[in-house]
C-alpha cells in the first residue's frame, strides 16, 4: 500500500509487537488444546490467531512466518470442521509448538536483521512436515466432495451477481 | 468509513491508507460485536469488514447489518478466499470483496464501486 517510509517503520514495529503477543497467546492455546483436544472454542481461537497472523504478515512480506502460519491455519481449519482430528492425530500439537517456536525465532532475528524474511531450509523442511500431515488428513477426511456439491448448488444463484461485479455494475 | 479488523496493524494500516486518500475514518472496530455497535453509532457511508474475528464472524456481522440496513455499503476485506465464503457474502449483500494482502489500486477501485463513485 502507498504509505510513507516513516509510517511503514512504525507499522512494522506494531506488527512485530502483534506477532510477539500472538506467540504468547498461541503458546497458551496449544497447551489448552493439548489437554482438551475436542474443545471447538480453543480450536477456532487457534485458527483465528493463525489466520490474523498470516494476514498481517502478508502485508510486510515476512515470507517465513507467512508461509508457516498459512499451513498451520490450513491444519486448524480442518480441525475446526472436525474436532475429533486432534484425538486421532496427537502429533499435530508438536507441529503447532514447532511452528510457534519458529515465529518466536523469526521475530528475535528480525530485530537484528530486517532482511530475515525468507524461508530457510529448516523452515521449508518444517512446511513439508505440515504438508505431509495435511495429505494424511485429506485422504482420511474426504470433505472436499461434499463441499463441491454445495458449491455447485450455490453457484447458480450467485453467478448473476458475480457477472455484475465483473462488468463494474 | 468504518474499518473492522481484529489485527491492530491491519486496522492502522487501512486507516492511514484511507485517510491519505481523503476518506474520513469515523471508527475502527476489533471484533464483530464492536463492529455492529460502531456501525449503529456512526452510520458510516461504507464499512470494510474482516471475516475471521473474535466474538462474531464477519459473515454473521454482514447478515445482521444487511437485515437491519439493506442499503448499507459493506465491503468484505479478508484473506479468506474460498469460493463458498465469497459466495455466501455476495448472497447476503456485500458490495465488493477485497483480498489480503491488499493491492492499493484494487482496494480503491472496490471502495469506489461500492460507493458508486
Amino acid at each position: 500500500m502507498d504509505i510513507s517510509d516513516e509510517s511503514l517503520a512504525e507499522l512494522f514495529e506494531q506488527y512485530k509487537e502483534e506477532v510477539r503477543e500472538t506467540v504468547e497467546l498461541l503458546d497458551m492455546k496449544i497447551v489448552a488444546v493439548e489437554q482438551d483436544s475436542t474443545n471447538s472454542e480453543i480450536i477456532f481461537s487457534l485458527f483465528r490467531h493463525l489466520h490474523s497472523l498470516k494476514g498481517s504478515t502478508k502485508m510486510f512480506n515476512v515470507e517465513n512466518i507467512g508461509h508457516i502460519a498459512h499451513k498451520l491455519e490450513d491444519l486448524m481449519n480442518l480441525m475446526d470442521q472436525d474436532n475429533s482430528i486432534l484425538g486421532r492425530f496427537p502429533k499435530i500439537v508438536d507441529l503447532l509448538f514447532q511452528g510457534n517456536d519458529i515465529f518466536r525465532e523469526v521475530i528475535i532475528r528480525l530485530e537484528e536483521d530486517i532482511t530475515y524474511v525468507n524461508l530457510t531450509p529448516a523452515h521449508a523442511q518444517f512446511i513439508e512436515q505440515i504438508n505431509h500431515q495435511l495429505n494424511l488428513l485429506d485422504k482420511k477426511e474426504n470433505i472436499v466432495v461434499e463441499q463441491a456439491r454445495v458449491l455447485l448448488d450455490e453457484l447458480e444463484t450467485v453467478l448473476p451477481v458475480l457477472e455484475d461485479m465483473e462488468t463494474g455494475g | 468509513m468504518l474499518i473492522v479488523d481484529d489485527s491492530p496493524v491491519m486496522r492502522n494500516m487501512m486507516a492511514k491508507f484511507f485517510s491519505d486518500n481523503s476518506f474520513e475514518v469515523v471508527g475502527m472496530a476489533a471484533d464483530g460485536v464492536e463492529a455492529i455497535e460502531m456501525f449503529e453509532q456512526h452510520n458510516p457511508d461504507i464499512m470494510t469488514l474482516d471475516i475471521i474475528m473474535p466474538k462474531m464472524r464477519g459473515t454473521e456481522v454482514l447478515e445482521k447489518i444487511m437485515a437491519r440496513y439493506p442499503d448499507a455499503a459493506v465491503v468484505m476485506a479478508s484473506s479468506v478466499s474460498d469460493a463458498r465464503t465469497v459466495m455466501k457474502c455476495l448472497k447476503i449483500g456485500t458490495k465488493q470483496y477485497i483480498l489480503k494482502p491488499y493491492d492499493e489500486n484494487k482496494v480503491m477501485a472496490a471502495i469506489k464501486k461500492a460507493l458508486d463513485l
